[in-house]
């Protein structure tokens, strides 16, 4: 096998792993500008991961193997999907070709049941409602997921992210068509609701507003830390995955080089920090809708990557 | 420089963006503007066609389509809504907002389908089955809506159907100015009058009378 | 320019409606009742002369009739003069008038000028203007009464039937990119191939000239309007509205001599669901106008059989269409005498019209007959007639349909009404007791039930003769 590439893989399951909580961070502290406070420090989340590791855990009563096992395989599950998306090269690495677009999918659809079962264990009000509350949605967002992969492969005619960032990159009139641009307006909609951000939903100490953040409310110690890692490592993955194949697809350096790498690395933290100003921005500009509005959004997002497979039926691609 | 198939697509898109909002959206005061956007999209399709085709009577159905339906009839609406001011909520409508979005989308594709396996073969691309998919919109937006003002919405959605199919499946129609005038001036008329009226004798906008009515 | 020159008749069957409703618009009640009778009786007469004067005549490209035309023309003009002429009865006695005296008349002189229109106009695209503006006048002619249904009714009905007639248009635009012209008669001399682009038209113009027509199931705003109309607008809707947009799918219909089997059985299939929905609804009617509103439902849908059919059945519906004009004409005038009598239109809480308003029960029971096509009236003729063409496809199960959806609405019918004038009163009830009921206005009511008999027992000058050859021309065929 070719070390380089092997290196490069290296590199971009470390980058996801270990430049997740700084997004966290850099977004925290985004968030707390606009509502004019000082915010944590970026390295915060660094600090936490730290505290967690220290500290001992509890396991609630009437809780099974499942409440201990569940993160880690999530976890897991993450990093699998780290080393199959483009987040830091344009061409796949030698592991990328584990699952496709369709996979990576199932894959966060599997680290997101084995948290709502975990915390469904873990037989506590707060955690079954986040449980209850983010397998619901989870249901209404699927189908918006799906058919987002469905424009996806209309517009390439194959499953595979990376040919679609090189044919999107390539193509200005493809980015410009309408079957890319509403699924790209779908995914920014799912992906508001799978981070758990507003309107959707309020994290922090609102137990009302929370619906993914709830999940994770019984683990402790060590496991506390990996619930929190694999939450920032979803949004990671999302975020550049978005970034990369629908958004901004430009600007990859293709040369197959850990330089080449590198560079990406560093213009992928641009794009995140630009990613991260938006969703920060609309987070401010609206607020929290109520619940069962939450269904209205999902079923607006769903009409949205429809109408993007019809114009493609309707269009073609240019 | 674009063909004009692409044009009638992207516009169509764009068209369709719109249907969906005004079947989706549940407040009746973003739908007025919506309706203008949707048929000012359609004048510069108009446009575009009768610049083309050198045609001085798709021009004027431009025009017209740009006077009457994107500035007149929204103009009278709103005024009709400054009248009954907060009662322009609509009520029923509220609590079906994906309901609507989706029989919206579910909708526009089975029309879609029904228009391309019996006339498919007929015209060059597929984007020529979108008047009849927006014909359909109006027609669930008329069916499944009870506030008069929305009924009123989407029976100018069904006009704007109209004219665009007549732009361009057929290319122009021969009394096509005419009629566009003669139905722009009866949805004024009947915005106005009928409108009027059921403020008078009612005080709603809903339809409340189902019940009286069947005895 | 001689009284035998159509041309004259052309011109005054149009000016007399248009000029009766400008003229009916001045504010004086007796000069607006006169101006709009004068104006009817003018219409009528030139509709009589059209008819026997002219076999087929065109002016230019836009105006045109042939016997088709001309029966229906005769037809409207007849229902429109008899209205005009109960009108006066009629709204001497309402509560909470909307409109004014004067409004009323032009409007109803407006709606029957559209109607002429409709009917002279040789071109399908000015047809359908004439049928959009029909829309107009009878919806506000729908709101005369204050009521908040009447309202709501009024509206429906233009949504509904502004709705239908989009989609008739998004037909006659298919049909002209397929055909190039939208004349009727250059379309008779050529008729186009048959294509696909035509058929998909003429199912739309089904579903868009259907919803005027009140077929099932775009029918819901016919009871609705029949109901809080006032009598003779109800009258003018039934017998002359209905017909008038089944005219305009005829024309469309017919541009291919031989529909394919396909088209037809769609035609039959909307037909027959129709009438059978109708009879069985009809049943469960509470109001006696909503009860005629039905049974007008279900002799269009039966007139739809025909059409479809074609052969003998077409000539059996026209036959049907023109004597259920008359019939259910009289049957709304009884219906508006009742209701200002008594004040209701629940069927239950009418009793002993017989004893109380004895012409008026009299004239209610015959125009029923007439209207659910009892033996000699023409209706019978014509639903056997087509009947016997259903049978003559050999489709026993359709004729069976069609039998059974007769004589459902026969028994409902006729049944209602029974009861109404021959049942007895009860002193529990106030409304079913007590005085007698003035009659004014019934004569009328006799005048159309007697043409609607006519037409099945006699030959009719002119009349008869332009059914058979208007049948002849769609295609039908006269025993």
């Amino acid at each position: 096998m070719d070390p380089t590439a092997q290196v490069v893989n290296v590199l971009q399951a470390a980058t996801v792993l270990l430049l997740s909580p700084l997004l966290a961070g850099i977004a925290a502290r985004a968030k707390a500008w606009t509502e004019s406070r000082h915010g944590p420090s970026v390295l915060q989340p660094y600090r936490d991961l730290a505290k967690y590791l220290r500290k001992e855990t509890l396991l609630p009563a009437g809780s099974s193997r499942l409440f201990i096992v569940a993160p880690l395989i999530a976890f897991g599950a993450y990093l699998t999907i780290a080393i199959v998306v483009p987040v830091i090269t344009p061409y796949p690495i030698p592991f990328a070709s584990t699952v496709d677009f369709l996979g990576g999918g199932l894959l966060f659809g599997l680290a997101g049941i084995l948290t709502a079962l975990a915390a469904l264990d873990a037989s506590s009000n707060y955690t079954a409602l986040g449980a209850s509350r983010s397998l619901s949605f989870a249901a209404l967002a699927e189908p918006t997921l799906i058919v987002v992969f469905f424009a996806v492969a209309v517009i390439t005619g194959t499953n595979n992210p990376y040919v679609t960032n090189n044919l999107i990159a390539s193509n200005f009139s493809v980015y410009l068509s309408p079957t890319h641009l509403l699924v790209t307006a779908a995914f920014f909609l799912l992906i508001l609701v799978e981070t758990g951000k507003l309107p959707v939903e309020s994290a922090g100490l609102m137990e009302f507003g929370m619906l993914e953040e709830g999940r994770t409310f019984e683990h402790s110690g060590p496991l506390l830390g990996i619930s929190r890692w694999n939450g920032w490592m979803k949004q990671f993955l999302l975020y550049s995955v978005f970034l990369n194949v629908f958004l901004i697809p430009w600007g990859m350096v293709s040369t197959p080089t850990v330089g080449g790498a590198l560079e990406n690395l560093i213009l992928l933290l641009g794009k995140l920090l630009l990613l991260v100003a938006v969703v920060v921005f609309v987070e401010a500009t609206f607020a929290k809708v109520r619940l069962f509005k939450i269904r209205d959004f999902l079923a607006l997002s769903f009409s949205l990557a429809v109408l993007s497979v019809f114009a493609f039926a309707v269009l073609g691609v240019p | 420089m674009l063909a004009t198939d692409q044009v009638v697509a992207l516009v169509g898109v764009g068209i369709l963006l719109t249907a969906l909002y005004l079947q989706a959206e549940s407040f009746v005061a973003p739908l007025i503007p919506t309706i203008a956007l949707q048929s000012l999209l359609l004048a510069v399709l108009l446009g575009w066609l009768a610049w083309t085709e050198h045609s001085v009577d798709l021009a004027v159905v431009a025009g017209v389509v740009v006077a009457i339906r994107g500035i007149g009839i929204p103009w009278v609406l709103r005024h009709q809504i400054k009248a009954f001011r907060w009662k322009v909520r609509e009520i029923h409508a509220a609590h079906r907002v994906t309901g609507h979005a989706l029989a919206a989308v579910a909708l526009a594709v089975i029309a879609w389908f029904v228009f391309e396996e019996t006339l498919g073969p007929v015209f060059p691309s597929p984007a020529y089955a979108l008047p009849f998919v927006l014909l359909v919109q109006g027609l669930l937006m008329l069916a499944t809506r009870s506030n008069t003002l929305v009924q009123v919405i989407g029976y100018l959605e069904e006009e704007n159907a109209i004219v665009y199919a007549a732009a361009i499946l057929v290319g122009g129609f021969p009394l096509l100015v005419e009629i566009v005038v003669f139905l722009d001036v009866l949805g004024v008329v009947l915005v106005g009058v009928i409108l009027s009226i059921q403020r008078d004798v009612t005080g709603t906008l809903e339809e409340g009378q189902e019940e009286t009515l069947s005895g | 320019m001689t009284p035998s020159d159509p041309t004259v008749w052309l011109f005054l069957v149009l000016v007399a409606p248009a000029a009766g409703a400008v003229l009916a618009l001045i504010p004086l009640p007796r000069v607006s009742e006169w101006s709009a009778r004068l104006a009817a009786l003018v219409t009528l007469a030139a509709a009589l002369a059209l008819l026997a004067i002219a076999p087929s005549e065109q002016w230019g490209s836009y105006l045109g009739i042939d016997q088709l035309s001309e029966v229906f023309l005769v037809m409207v003009a007849g229902i429109y003069t008899t209205s005009t002429w109960y009108s006066r009865r009629y709204l001497r006695a309402v509560s909470h008038p909307y409109l004014g005296v004067s409004t009323y008349y032009a409007l109803l002189a407006a709606f029957a000028f559209a109607m002429v229109a409709t009917l002279v106009v040789s071109d399908l695209g000015l047809m359908w203007i004439g049928l959009e503006a029909t829309t107009i006048a009878s919806a506000l002619l729908v709101v005369l009464e204050r009521k908040p249904t009447s309202v709501e009714a009024a509206w429906r009905y233009t949504i509904i039937a502004s709705a239908g007639l989009t989609i008739a248009l998004f037909a006659l635009i298919l049909l002209y990119g397929a055909t190039g012209t939208l004349n009727i008669f250059r379309l008779a001399e050529n008729p186009p191939a048959l294509s696909l682009p035509i058929q998909m038209a003429i199912a739309l113009a089904l579903v868009g000239y259907g919803t005027k027509v009140g077929l099932f199931p775009m029918h819901t705003w016919l009871p609705d309007a029949h109901s809080e109309a006032p009598s003779p607008v109800s009258a003018m809707f039934s017998g002359v509205l209905l017909p008038t947009a089944l005219y305009a799918f005829v024309r469309v219909y017919r541009i291919l001599p031989s529909p394919p089997v396909a088209l037809s059985d769609l035609v039959l299939g909307f037909g027959v669901a129709t009438a059978l929905v109708a009879a069985f609804l009809l049943q469960r009617q509470r109001s006696f106008k909503r009860l005629l509103a039905y049974s007008s439902m279900e002799v269009m849908g039966l007139a739809v059989i025909g059409i479809a059919i074609g052969g003998v059945a077409l000539y059996g519906a026209l036959i049907l269409l023109v004597a259920h004009a008359f019939a259910k004409s009289a049957a709304f005038y009884c219906a508006g005498n009742v209701l200002q009598e008594t004040g209701t239109t629940r069927i239950e809480d009418v009793r002993n019209l017989g004893s109380r308003a004895p012409w008026t029960g009299a004239a209610w029971v015959l125009a029923a007959f007439g209207v659910t096509g009892a033996p000699p009236f023409g209706t019978f003729l014509g639903e056997l007639l087509i009947v016997t063409g259903a049978l003559a496809t050999g489709n026993v199960l359709l004729a069976a349909a069609i039998v059974t959806a007769i004589a459902v609405a026969f028994l409902g019918v006729n049944s209602q009404i029974g009861r109404m004038v021959f049942g007895g009163g009860s002193f529990e009830n106030p409304s079913s007791t007590g005085h007698r009921l003035s009659e004014r206005g019934i004569s009328v009511a006799y005048l159309n039930v007697g043409i609607a008999l006519a037409l099945g027992v006699v030959s009719l000058p002119y009349l008869t003769e332009a059914i058979r050859a208007a049948a002849t021309l769609l295609g039908g065929s006269v025993p």
